[in-house]
């Protein structure tokens, strides 16, 4: 029986095969563009969070107490070497890495501009967030004497500045002396976080010790973690065994961040549910007149023994079969596109000016996540199943089996 | 020798269901029809009665033949000559579905009028003087769904005749009628025929309609049968 | 005669014409908001941050922005000035010195930036004065009074009344530094400015960093903000080459595009609820042009022409369409002006537009009638269209199929 209801449901459909045409149409191009819209915007969003992660917070931030409140140089980590391995033999870690943090000046002959010192391994940041993939000129190294600096691209585009320049860096240290040095410039750095692109001018930590006068104090360690699970218990547990510190998760340094992303589902929920909502208005038109036009045939198939539950099976069936076709071939083509886009990427470098006041990276990588088709295939089968209700209530009402004896 | 008002020459349809399959609809038709004729085309069900009205008419084209009315050659004419010629020349009457549902009565008797770019006045004159004539008055207000069979019938062949065609085509025009009406609606047709002089050609397969023609063609199997 | 015949169908189908006129009325409304709410949101975030303090018109010296340092100053700022006065067009003007210095307090240091700006004109040229929140704003008379960004001050651990010092590199290269008295506190919402930002009476600010009659820029409130352009021209040709002269559109043409970008990432979702509902009209128009095939084969029986049945057809579809354009049109613009009068406002998004620099507590959307024009005319395109395929295939087909449509 189930062979015969798929045949008549197919057979039905193609009958009218431009208007069957034109509900698959609708319901794979929407699919299409919906599908492309969530991967490029969640790509977009995880980029941000991403670089944001790997230029500065990591997964997890540690600070001393108070740290992040006042922004002392004075306010370092103590005893980091101890603890640092001890989160390095954590299986959960993947990796950690630290830096010296102070406020500071930088000057060029003509020109001057707060800034961000800090003080860095660039083995470490290597291994840690590839900090060097986001080197757009010059070494991501200090040179021989360790009197380089790379500094961020903007901030670098603000002081007409470039690879091989000498810049003056003043800082106060420990002792509440300003101490300065000369450093030249050996590389910019990328990274698309805001923050760091127009601040950052980063040293050798060994240097930063020494013009700070921190010692062995560092002022940040952060944590990039295999899992991003592990986030919020291991947070936990680290700010009980340290009191005396700080811990933060991403999101607690980069609220916004995670605001975006929250906007972004918000977003996506939003348009798919007003894409089937509507869609499901076309099934139904579409179905409805499907129905009724064929009153004679339902009637005869009652006559002659059908059940009425039979015949609404046929009737869902023929609305299953539109939209699983329409989702299919909107899933192919949505797949397809995001596959391209997350391997390619999509150039918008025509719009970077404006990108770049996002934080947005030129070239987006579209993510492309299961539960985009789980979703949306819901929606489908929801929205033909809503859709049959009422034209299935008035065929019932309408007596087929009157209406074979009409004309 | 005088042109005759109507003539079919060889006129043969063959249909194609599928690929595979033809089936002959009409073959070599061969007829002649003067002008003020009121002509039956009757023969059993399948036998080309619409088939042949639908090819004189310019719905359907023919596979080969000739159709021509008085001076024109129907048969071959593009699709916006054919609207002319099925608003100026010729009229129709269905078996069903004759008249637009959203119009009344009056308004359908003017439908073609007001296609010919008659004046309202002109169309007013008109259709009093059409409904008198078939006792329709009653039904010019109303909509299609508030006549019965019959009126709606009459109505059809009201608005056929108010254009002032040469030639009416009623295909089975009271196959849905009870006989009474089906009486009625024959009467009318052949009072107009003589009235107005208009040539008129109907299907039918009811014994009782077809002895009101005079002339009668009888077809079967696609083929003329009988022709008198 | 196809107008009355068209009224006619639409009254007689009743159903189909009222889910056709709901949906395009929705949809017209959805556009006429959406377009409204992005206009909206986009000019306020850019007013906003252009009148925090950037300002509308910025006239520099012609190498400063490409170089920006002391070499690149504007060294005659009172002829300027001068000029300026009698220059048509122009509400009110006003100099500003900016540079960067360390501060330092006891045990904290930052660098900051440094401004000397004229306390009788900057109120009008920016929202310093009225972003006050402790203290009060400056004066003509001030010397070595500061007025802070309240997060600076928080980072340095001062208050009203408090002293710190500063250290910098004057006109001359020369070092200047001096101990200045908080006299103000302000913030503006822009944390960043808010957190790096300081400003001091221009006379005092020319007197310590040796700048006498110099200022890096001359910020320009124009009489006619819609024409910034136009005075930016008729500036230039007073002053001549000698000064570059920047309009709010080119100073943060970073925020401009941004916003482009926004609108067209907006507009392609539209397009995807459009495309649906496009294929939807043209559903319900099939839907319904094919349920009255018999009657169309009918007419086209009895002498109406193709083209005439299209006449026919595309009335009823044209009448439909402006009908709930109309409604649309009403309703979308209705709402427009709403939340143009009672701006949205945003709570727990406040970090989002802290992040991009954007000052933005409430979000009025643009009533702007040509726009609303525009989304309606786009939108009868959109209706009528989606109506053309299903009526040029009833008409294609031969009467004869028509008729005997099953």
């Amino acid at each position: 029986m189930f062979k015969l209801i798929c045949k008549i449901s197919w057979a039905s459909l193609k009958r009218r095969k431009t208007r069957s045409l034109m509900v698959i149409l609708m319901i794979s191009l929407s699919l299409w563009g919906l599908l492309f819209m969530e991967g490029i915007y969640d790509g977009m969003t995880e980029q941000m969070i991403t670089n944001a992660i790997r230029s500065d917070c990591g997964d997890l931030t540690i600070y001393a107490k108070d740290y992040r409140l006042e922004r002392k140089i004075t306010q370092l980590i103590p005893d980091h070497r101890a603890l640092k391995r001890r989160l390095d033999r954590d299986p959960r870690v993947r990796s950690t890495n630290t830096r010296i943090l102070q406020d500071g000046l930088v000057a060029t002959a003509h020109y001057s501009r707060n800034c961000l010192i800090i003080g860095i391994s660039p083995k470490s940041e290597k291994k840690h967030g590839q900090l060097d993939n986001y080197l757009i000129a010059g070494h991501f190294d200090f040179g021989r004497r360790n009197n380089g600096a790379i500094i961020g691209a903007k901030l670098a585009r603000k002081l007409k500045i470039g690879v091989g320049k000498k810049i003056i860096l003043s800082a106060q240290d420990t002792q509440n002396e300003v101490s300065a040095i000369s450093l030249k410039v050996r590389g910019l750095l990328r990274t698309n976080n805001m923050l760091f692109d127009e601040m950052a001018v980063l040293i050798d930590q060994n240097k930063a010790a020494q013009m700070l006068s921190t010692g062995k104090g560092i002022s940040q360690i952060s944590i990039l973690l295999h899992d991003e699970q592990a986030l919020e218990p291991l947070q936990k547990e680290l700010q009980a065994r340290q009191p005396r510190l700080a811990i933060f998760r991403w999101d607690e340094i980069y609220p916004a961040l995670l605001q975006g992303r929250v906007m972004m589902k918000g977003f996506n929920m939003v348009t798919n549910l007003i894409v089937f909502c509507v869609a499901g208005l076309g099934i139904f038109g579409v179905m409805l007149v499907s129905i009724m036009e064929r009153l004679r045939e339902f009637g005869i198939l009652l006559a002659v023994g059908t059940s009425f539950r039979q015949i609404c099976w046929m009737v869902i069936g023929e609305s299953l079969v539109l939209g699983s076709i329409g989702f299919m071939s909107g899933a192919v083509l949505g797949g397809t596109t995001l596959f391209y886009f997350h391997r390619q990427g999509l150039d918008l470098s025509l719009f970077s000016e404006g990108l770049e006041t996002f934080g947005v990276d030129s070239i987006t990588y579209a993510l492309i996540r299961p539960e985009y088709f789980l979703y949306s295939l819901l929606a489908v089968i929801l929205a033909t199943l809503i859709s049959v209700i009422l034209p299935l209530r008035m065929l019932k009402k309408a007596n087929p089996v009157e209406a074979i004896h009409t004309l | 020798m005088t042109t005759p008002f109507l003539s079919i020459d060889h006129i043969t349809k063959i249909f194609h269901p599928s690929q595979e399959i033809e089936v002959i609809g009409l073959q070599d038709i061969i007829l002649c029809f003067d002008e003020g004729e009121f002509v039956v085309i009757s023969g059993p069900s399948g036998s080309g009665k619409t088939t042949l009205l639908n090819i004189i008419g310019g719905l359907d084209h023919a596979t080969s033949g000739t159709v021509t009315l008085v001076d024109q050659v129907i048969t071959g004419l593009p699709e916006s000559q054919l609207s002319a010629l099925r608003r100026d020349r010729i009229g129709f009457v269905f078996q069903a579905y004759n008249l637009v549902p959203v119009l009344t009565g009056r308004e359908n008797i003017e439908y073609i009028m007001k296609l010919q770019g008659k004046s309202q006045q002109e169309c007013d004159v008109r259709t009093e003087a059409i409904s008198d004539k078939l006792g329709i008055r009653d039904y010019l207000e109303k909509l299609p769904n508030q006549m019965s069979g019959g009126q709606q019938q009459r109505v059809a062949v009201a608005r056929a005749v108010a254009a002032k065609p040469q030639l009416i085509l009623a295909d089975e025009p009271t196959a849905n009628l009870d006989s009474a009406s089906a009486e009625n609606l024959m009467g009318m047709m052949q009072q107009l025929n003589e009235d107005e002089g208009v040539t008129i050609l109907f299907s039918s397969h009811d014994p009782l309609v077809i002895n009101k023609a005079r002339h009668s063609v009888i077809l079967r199997d696609g083929r003329v049968f009988q022709d008198q | 005669m196809f107008l009355k015949f068209a009224l006619k169908n639409i009254r007689a189908y009743t159903k189909r014409s009222l889910v056709t006129i709901l949906l395009t009325t929705v949809s017209t409304a959805l556009l006429i908001f959406s377009s409204g709410w992005m206009n909206g949101s986009h000019k306020t975030m850019i007013k906003s941050s252009v009148e925090v303090y950037p300002g509308y018109l910025q006239i520099t010296n012609k190498d400063f922005r490409e170089s920006p340092s002391f070499d690149h100053l504007i060294f005659e700022s009172k002829q300027v000035a001068k000029i300026l006065d009698t220059t048509p067009g122009i509400s009110v003007f006003g100099r500003r010195f900016e540079s960067f210095v360390l501060y330092s307090t006891g045990p904290r240091s930052i660098g900051g930036r440094f401004t000397g700006i004229e306390p009788d004109t900057e109120p009008f040229l920016s929202r310093l004065k009225s972003s006050l929140k402790k203290g009060h704003f400056l004066e003509t008379t001030d010397t070595g009074q500061v007025y802070m960004g309240i997060e600076l001050a928080r980072k340095l651990g001062v208050g009203v009344g408090d002293q710190l010092s500063f250290i910098g590199t004057g006109a001359d290269y020369s070092f200047a530094a001096d101990t200045i008295t908080v006299k103000g506190l302000f913030q503006t919402g822009l944390f960043d400015f808010d957190a790096t930002s300081a400003f001091v009476n221009l006379d005092y600010f020319q007197d310590i960093m040796a700048g006498d009659n110099m200022a890096t820029h001359f910020i320009v409130l124009p009489g006619d903000k819609d024409n910034v352009e136009q005075l930016a021209r008729t500036i230039a040709n007073r002053l001549g080459p000698e000064y570059q002269i920047v309009s709010w559109m080119q100073s943060m043409s970073g925020l401009v595009r941004a916003m482009e970008i926004d609108s067209i990432f907006g507009y392609l979702t539209l397009a995807i609820i459009f495309i649906v509902i496009f294929f939807v009209i043209m559903i319900y128009t099939w839907l319904a042009v094919f349920a009255r095939i018999r009657e169309i084969g009918i007419l086209r029986g009895i002498g109406t022409s193709p083209r005439q049945i299209f006449q026919l057809l595309l009335t009823e579809s044209v009448l439909l369409s402006l009908l709930s354009i109309v409604l649309g049109t009403l309703l979308g613009g209705t709402l427009s002006w709403y939340f143009s009068v009672h701006p949205i406002t945003f709570s727990g998004y406040e970090e989002q537009f802290k992040q991009y620099g954007l000052v933005a507590a409430a979000m009025p959307t643009e009533f702007a009638p040509l726009t609303i024009l525009r989304d309606a005319a786009i939108m009868l395109i959109l209706s009528v269209g989606s109506t053309l395929y299903p009526i040029l295939q009833v008409i294609r087909l031969p009467p004869i199929k028509a008729i005997n449509h099953v």
